[in-house]
């Protein structure tokens, strides 16, 4: 599992929660790469499954909400140029690294919590309960 | 001014952080303002009352990218405050963090974030279609920056092995070795770049004569060094940074903006190979020879190829710097002789000179100033893009899209860092 974020940027630090809560008993390789995807092919080692976990962002999501994307979905859902974003979208990043890695796992899954605000302060008690929710369906599909 | 032609980039693209341009055209001229919309960081106020030792834990978080500088260059300004005398080992392994950084930066801006500018793609995922090569050596060798700085500083990003007076941990000879054949192999394919970036001719139109302002580096091109030199003969040490150096506030902008000598000035990769060149050896000084006129000390875009010739350099003084290091040897860190003091650091950050001062009383932090590349830079940044604005409209191209394509590329040129705070991804 790769966890995305920052975790002094108000809601953006979810990402860094749920590695927080995974890191320790969870049934696979648990790493957080900050705000960069692209070291992602610093740390792969041939695994199967890849479960990515990030805040996003959405007018429409309420704050919490948990959205999984899997497969195809992955690449097609999440949109290649990011906003307010540190470097490349985690979309486009995925992209050019399953270009270009030379194994990428076969088996891809991106697990996102809804967030609204990246300023400064602390995740909102919506954001952090979605963060649990998160680390639940993920440890599911660690075990699977 | 009656303004002819309003040009705004909302969300300046491809860059680290969040800005924005906007560029007027009228009747009177060209104005142009880069907008940098994130908020205030607070981090000198932060670290105020706190021990050294925590302040110096903080001042990475201000830039997950440039994290391994703003930890290198604030140990340094609490080690000149409190007399501590590191070891020759602790500061070639530093030094080595430090490169691996610059690597990493250098290969991200290039491959990722200017390539596709070069090439009239949209990103560089369009270019990985097209042409995965150049984004596979890219991906290399921003790899080989963060292996080092996982090997030197225990993690990629936020580094805590490298404390005030030595190193928490230290890597094995087997995995210095490791990093030193990724760095062999690394060089081929950053000459490829220089070769790359060989090929394009800049804009005329941004042709503005400039200062360029970097360290004179101790012995060989570096990062570390305590003195600063320009390309009109000026130096002085960083002690003496206040008299010559000006920041300055503009309503319409979070950054701070720096002056030289009372006149807008360039930091950065280019500025370095201006004044440093001659310190340049093996492959980046073969490159020099072979295509020294695209060193171009008037034209921003030449930082592209400075960078270029920069990672080839930095990737054999990385080989160079294991081999020097040999086994590393587990060492106490040197203690501090004194109990307060003052300190003055500058390094080379990827983008440029990077300015930490500290007052220290009692081993607790109680001022700090920090200077950052991209806040010195951007008042020639903007002169710039309003340069390019100009020549185009004044050649007669009215489309705003254009216009405002060809002023991205010059702010990408600089390879600003406005705050690398923020990431989120947008459904």
């Amino acid at each position: 599992m790769v966890a995305l974020g920052n975790p002094l940027v108000g809601e953006d630090a979810v990402g860094a929660h749920v590695y927080d809560s995974l890191r320790d008993g969870a049934e696979a390789r648990v790493v957080f790469l900050g705000t960069d995807v692209f070291r992602l092919s610093n740390v792969y080692r041939g695994e199967e499954r890849l479960v990515v976990v990030d805040a996003v962002y959405a007018p429409d999501l309420e704050p919490g909400r948990v959205v999984h994307f899997q497969g195809a979905e992955v690449f097609e859902r999440l949109r290649d140029v990011a906003v307010d974003a540190h470097l490349l979208g985690v979309g486009e990043g995925l992209k050019i690294l399953r270009l270009t890695m030379p194994r990428f796992p076969s088996d891809v899954h991106f697990v996102g919590v809804s967030v609204k605000t990246f300023g400064h302060g602390q995740m909102s008690p919506e954001v952090a309960q979605g963060a649990e929710k998160a680390v639940a369906l993920i440890q599911r599909l660690l075990g699977e | 001014m009656k303004v002819t032609k309003e040009i705004r980039v909302d969300h300046l693209a491809r860059i680290e952080g969040k800005a924005g341009i906007e560029v007027d055209v009228g009747d009177d001229g060209v104005e142009a303002k880069l907008n940098v919309t994130e908020g205030a960081r607070f981090f000198e106020v932060i670290t105020r009352n706190k021990h050294y030792n925590e302040a110096v834990a903080i001042f990475p978080r201000i830039c997950s990218f440039c994290c391994t500088p703003h930890k290198l260059t604030p140990i340094e300004a609490v080690e000149r405050a409190l007399d501590i005398q590191p070891s020759e080992q602790t500061r070639k392994l530093r030094d080595l963090l430090y490169l691996g950084n610059v690597v990493e930066s250098h290969a991200l801006h290039l491959y990722l974030l200017v390539v596709p500018d070069y090439l009239g793609y949209p990103d560089a995922f369009a270019v990985a279609q097209k042409d995965g090569g150049l984004v596979k050596d890219g991906l290399f060798l921003k790899d080989v920056g963060a292996e080092i700085q996982t090997a030197i500083g225990s993690r990629s990003i936020h580094p805590e092995s490298a404390i005030v007076g030595g190193f928490g941990t230290l890597p094995s000879r087997r995995t210095l070795e490791k990093i030193a054949a990724m760095a062999e192999e690394g060089i081929q394919k950053a000459v490829r770049a220089v070769d790359f970036f060989a090929e394009y001719e800049y804009p005329q139109y941004v042709d503005i004569k400039r200062q360029h302002l970097s360290i004179k580096p101790y012995d060989v091109y570096g990062v570390y060094g305590n003195t600063m030199v320009s390309n009109n003969g000026d130096q002085f040490p960083v002690e003496d940074y206040r008299q010559h150096l000006a920041e300055e506030v503009a309503p319409y902008s979070y950054a701070k903006r720096g002056l030289f000598n009372d006149q807008p000035y360039m930091v950065g990769a280019l500025s370095r190979v201006v004044n440093n060149d001659h310190l340049l050896t093996g492959t980046a000084q073969d490159l020099m020879e072979r295509y020294h006129q695209f060193v171009t000390p008037d034209n921003p875009f030449a930082n592209n190829f400075a960078q270029a010739v920069e990672m080839v350099f930095f990737l054999e003084r990385i080989r160079e710097l294991i081999q020097e290091i040999g086994e590393p040897v587990q060492e106490k860190p040197a203690q501090p002789s004194r109990a307060s003091g003052e300190g003055y650091a500058v390094t080379e950050a990827p983008r440029g000179l990077l300015i930490y001062y500290m007052n220290i009383e009692d081993h607790v932090v109680t001022d700090v100033d920090v200077i950052t590349p991209t806040a010195m830079f951007l008042p020639m940044m903007e002169k710039d893009i309003a340069a390019m604005a100009e020549g185009l409209w004044r050649d007669g191209m009215q489309d705003g899209d254009t216009i405002a394509k060809k002023v991205e590329m010059v702010a990408r040129a600089y390879d600003p860092c406005i705050s690398c705070s923020v990431h989120v991804t947008r459904l």
